[in-house]
């Protein structure tokens, strides 16, 4: 707990410094009221101070347990989740070139295969199984505007 | 299983293909769905124009392919000028164009430029107003304008967004008159015509669509147009010029289309659009929103709105909102 | 009984073949694009409305009102079941119907939210009737000093859907804050934060930060291990609410109920704000606050019936003003316009059978609603058994077809999936995401209502005390800050007492 807590604040601090640095580009005040810099640097100084106190805090006080202690886990499943993100942005880079549909396969195929140990068939018969709901659901009874790619669906 | 459905699907995918090579494209334009680009969310002005307009097109059978409005929101306009900038020389991507999307081009926020488009058609004008409601003391906008001379910065003006077609409207007031106005933005029409209504503001431009039923309900009247000329609906409401004011200020709507839109795809739609403007469904849609008709065809259109668009650059660069070096 | 008689009228308009087969058509396809995060009710609408195209207006509106209620209705499923909000008045649904769900009571958190939908709906349309002219003359009052005011108080949320460590919570929120600032500013139309990329000029989107910190991050915490994955044990005896849990959450569904409908009045205020602040009040009257966050029931009745209070609240501007008090009602008064109504305060007088029956079609929509939606489930409760690793594919679909689809851009899609690597670091080191969406909600509306006050006042900062609305809620948000420091500190008393014995 202390140490992510330290790191989090630590982490706030530098967004706090963005944030009175990037206020600075605008005017602080408009005619009668604030103006677009306003609001960015008050929020800078405060979230400044709240993890200035936050981190000193984590020096002090007594020790709690360490069984409720949250950590990440191993590098295993920090790779697992890792790869999820992975297919996920490959999803995002290639849906407007293949088309909905087929990235729809192609996702639920790679990921039932690849991560959760699904035979080959079984995982190619989800993801048809899959791309066929989503394009008779959204494309062709919701008439969605998803993109069409390739193949025209 | 799963082989025999990808013979299957491979084979259909086959057929597609060769079809799509098959067909001549001049034969019958438009050969599939015509994306209509909308630059605002679902449900705003111009989108339901756009749903509207589609409807009738399909309906009254000029265009006999099915018409999908898209809406690419975003950037206030900005979006769907990149959008138009991606789909330069497809023949089925036809766009509206209105205020938004004319600033964003004067801002230079998108990859596209004015040359970059093709125009099809200029459809009608909507006519702005300032009003107020009913409990103000001002009865129109030369003695809210005399006050607001010897009072510098005691009227309020509800604008909506900053560089906007009610900031627009304001700024050439204020220009004209030389009277010094407390501008607050209030990002929506919804809202300041709220604060109006409250009394927290004193004045207010806007669409006349928008606020008609206010003024027949006598909770708004109206102070000035800011056409050129007096708007049949409210035939008593004096100009802005008529009452010494020297501005005037309509917002644009009309269509155009990529860069490298083929001629028969153009010759389609100003056709098209031509026949529309003719339907009584369109004119009821007019009617309905007092906008005025304004049917110019390809060249005029561009003319007309590159000349908007000069004079428009002059408020935008005086208001001094954000411009991309 | 003037009223009622109109009413009467109303009903008989209503019961026609052709215009109820609408109403249950509206509800149907309201409750399927609802159960789509991202979809919210306005652009479900607005996708919908063309198959209004050539009915009457009262037809036409009649469908358009129960694709709305419809929506609102089906927002909450994907939120209990998959942690993932529908739209963004069911975002605190997400915080103890989500808990409820995993501990085997999907089906009680779904009845539960229908339940209290139901019956906001009805008392909500009740008082439409009764209230509506005098309640809009009153809101009118609210100028942007009001607003100011008012939100002041929903911040106070911000503690409320905190978790244990309020200076955690408090960075979470200003975090929150200063994401919301990103985009042009409302002064002086300045990009702040933009670096140039258009889509940003817009601001961040709300539900796609939800739906990247909530459903994607929740997804990437429960697939973090493949021996881990295993489905949630669904209570075969549990998939409906007993009348007890109904009777428990009496008081909940009527607060909620009532604030739901006042905020929802509000034009511009709208259902994310009301379900906020009902889950706020919720959880300051609980004897037991620490239960929520982990399963209250109450958290889920209380703003559950605030948002669907709201969307009949949102009707008392539109009908009485002519004035949209929130997106959806601003698609239907677009559409009204179309169907060559001029909305506005006459419409009550031009057209009292229009509005009569549109009022009447409210109350048989929410009671087509909860006929439609009590028998489906346990359908859905019995969804969560399906093994997980076939559940998370479907998940992660669903969140990238909603994002994908509120602006049919990719670019949502990568935000969305940045949030989501937020979302699992910040489960992982205890940081609540729920100040963050608040105040990502309430930020801007704080700032942009400072502007407008002290523009109107012309920099005069007394005007937030002297006018009697905003002082007024100025003070409550001070008692309501004092009343919480002093049960945070007796709860923290008591903990150090535990300890000790």
């Amino acid at each position: 707990m202390k140490k992510g807590d330290r790191v989090f604040s630590i982490i706030c601090m530098g967004l706090s410094l963005w944030l009175i640095l990037e206020s600075l580009k605008f005017s602080y005040l408009s005619k009668f009221g604030p103006g677009p810099g306003f609001l960015p640097f008050w929020l800078g100084i405060i979230l400044g101070l709240i993890a200035l106190f936050a981190f000193v805090n984590t020096f002090s006080g007594e020790k709690k347990d360490k069984g409720d202690e949250p950590r990440l886990p191993g590098w295993g499943s920090l790779g697992r989740v890792g790869l999820i993100m992975l297919i996920m942005a490959g999803f995002a880079l290639f849906v407007n070139s293949l088309g909905f549909v087929l990235t729809v396969f192609f996702f639920v195929t790679i990921l039932l295969f690849a991560l959760e140990g699904v035979g080959f068939l079984k995982s190619l018969f989800y993801g048809v199984m899959f791309s066929a709901c989503i394009f008779l659901i959204f494309l062709y009874w919701m008439e969605l505007d998803l993109p069409k790619g390739l193949l025209g669906i | 299983m799963g082989k025999k459905f990808l013979v299957c699907s491979f084979a259909a995918v086959f057929c597609f293909i060769t079809m799509l090579f098959t067909v001549d494209a001049k034969a019958a334009y438009p050969e599939k769905t015509i994306e209509f680009v909308v630059h605002s969310p679902a449900g705003g002005g111009s989108d339901l124009f756009s749903r509207a307009v589609a409807s009738i097109l399909e309906k009254e059978g000029i265009v006999k392919q099915k018409i999908q409005v898209v809406n690419r929101d975003g950037g206030s306009g900005t979006t769907a000028l990149n959008y138009m900038h991606d789909k330069a020389g497809d023949a089925h991507v036809v766009m509206q164009f209105t205020t938004g999307p004319l600033s964003a081009l004067l801002r230079g926020s998108s990859k596209l430029k004015l040359e970059d488009l093709t125009f099809i058609s200029m459809m009608c004008m909507d006519p702005n107003l300032a009003f107020t409601r009913v409990e103000s003391p001002y009865n129109d906008m030369k003695s809210l304008i005399e006050y607001a001379k010897k009072n510098p910065d005691k009227i309020s003006v509800a604008i909506g967004t900053v560089g906007g077609s009610e900031h627009i409207s304001a700024h050439r007031v204020g220009r004209a008159s030389g009277a010094q106005l407390n501008l607050v933005g209030f990002g929506g029409g919804g809202a300041a015509s709220v604060a109006i209504l409250g009394g927290h503001v004193d004045v207010g431009f806007g669409n006349v669509n928008e606020q008609m039923g206010q003024i027949e309900a006598k909770k708004i009247k109206p102070l000035g147009v800011m056409s050129p000329q007096r708007i049949s609906a409210m035939p008593n409401v004096l100009t802005m010029q008529e009452q010494g004011i020297n501005a005037v200020y309509v917002q644009p709507r009309g269509f155009w289309a990529p860069k490298n839109f083929p001629d028969y795809a153009l010759q389609f739609w100003e056709d098209a659009f031509a026949k529309l403007v003719k339907t009584k469904a369109f004119q009821d849609v007019l009617k309905t929103s007092y906008a005025v008709e304004n049917f110019m065809k390809h060249t005029e259109a561009k003319a007309f709105v590159t000349d908007y668009l000069k004079v428009l650059k002059v408020d935008v660069d005086e208001l001094g909102v954000y411009k991309k070096k | 009984m003037d009223a009622l008689h109109s009413l009467m009228q109303g009903f008989s308009t209503v019961i026609t073949p052709f215009n109820m087969g609408m109403a249950v058509l509206g509800c149907f396809f309201g409750t399927l694009v609802g159960i789509l995060p991202g979809l919210g009710p306005s652009a479900t609408i607005a996708m919908l409305l063309p198959l209004t195209f050539g009915m009457n207006a009262t037809s036409a509106m009649i469908m358009l009102c129960a694709i709305y209620y419809g929506a609102m209705y089906g927002g909450s499923t994907t939120s209990i079941l998959v942690n993932v909000p529908g739209e963004s008045a069911s975002v605190v649904t997400t915080f103890d119907g989500y808990q409820m769900a995993r501990q085997g009571r999907g089906g009680v958190a779904l009845g539960i939210s229908a339940i209290g939908s139901f019956i906001a709906g009805i008392l909500g349309t009740f008082a439409l009737i009764f209230v509506c002219v005098p309640l809009s003359a009153f809101t009118l009052k609210f100028g942007p000093a009001e607003y100011f005011s008012l939100i002041v108080m929903g911040m106070l949320c911000i503690v409320f859907v905190g978790g244990k460590s309020i200076s955690k919570s408090l960075m979470s929120g200003v975090i929150g804050m200063a994401l919301g600032t990103v985009g042009i500013d409302v002064v002086q139309g300045a990009p702040r934060f933009v670096y140039d990329i258009s889509q940003l000029m817009d601001g961040v989107s709300f539900i796609v930060v939800v739906m990247g910190l909530f459903g994607i991050g929740e997804v990437l915490v429960s697939a973090e291990e493949r021996m881990k994955i295993k489905t949630i044990n669904v209570k075969l005896k549990e998939l409906w609410p007993t009348l007890g849990d109904i009777w428990q959450v009496k008081w909940s569904v009527l607060r909620g109920t009532a604030i739901g409908f006042f905020i929802g009045a509000l034009p511009g205020a709208g259902a994310t704000i009301a379900s906020f602040l009902a889950y706020g009040i919720e959880k300051g009257v609980s004897k037991h606050p620490e239960r929520f966050g982990k399963g209250a029931i109450e958290g889920v009745a209380g703003p559950e019936s605030a948002n669907n209070a709201a969307s009949s609240g949102a009707f008392v501007p539109l009908l009485a003003l002519g004035i949209p008090g929130s997106g959806a009602t601003a698609v239907m008064l677009g559409a009204l316009m179309l169907y060559g109504l001029k909305p506005g305060p006459m419409l009550f007088h031009t057209n009292p059978d229009f509005v009569w029956a549109v009022i009447a079609s409210m109350f048989i929509g929410n009671i087509i609603l909860i006929f439609m939606n009590l028998p489906m489930i346990p359908f859905f409760a019995m969804g969560l058994r399906i093994p997980y690793r076939y559940l998370y594919p479907a998940i992660l679909l669903i969140c990238i077809i909603g994002a994908y689809s509120l602006s049919s851009n990719v670019y949502d899609v990568w935000v969305m999936l940045i949030f989501g690597v937020f979302g699992y670091f910040m489960k992982k080191y205890d940081i609540p995401g729920g100040p963050m969406v608040v105040a990502l909600v309430l930020g801007p509306m704080l700032e942009y209502n400072l502007y407008r006050a002290l523009a109107l006042s012309r920099g005069d900062m007394t005007t937030f005390f002297t006018r009697p609305i905003s002082g007024t809620l100025l003070a409550i948000a001070a008692i309501m800050i004092v009343v919480v420091t002093f049960k945070a500190v007796r709860m923290k008393r008591a903990l150090i007492e535990e300890k000790e014995e």
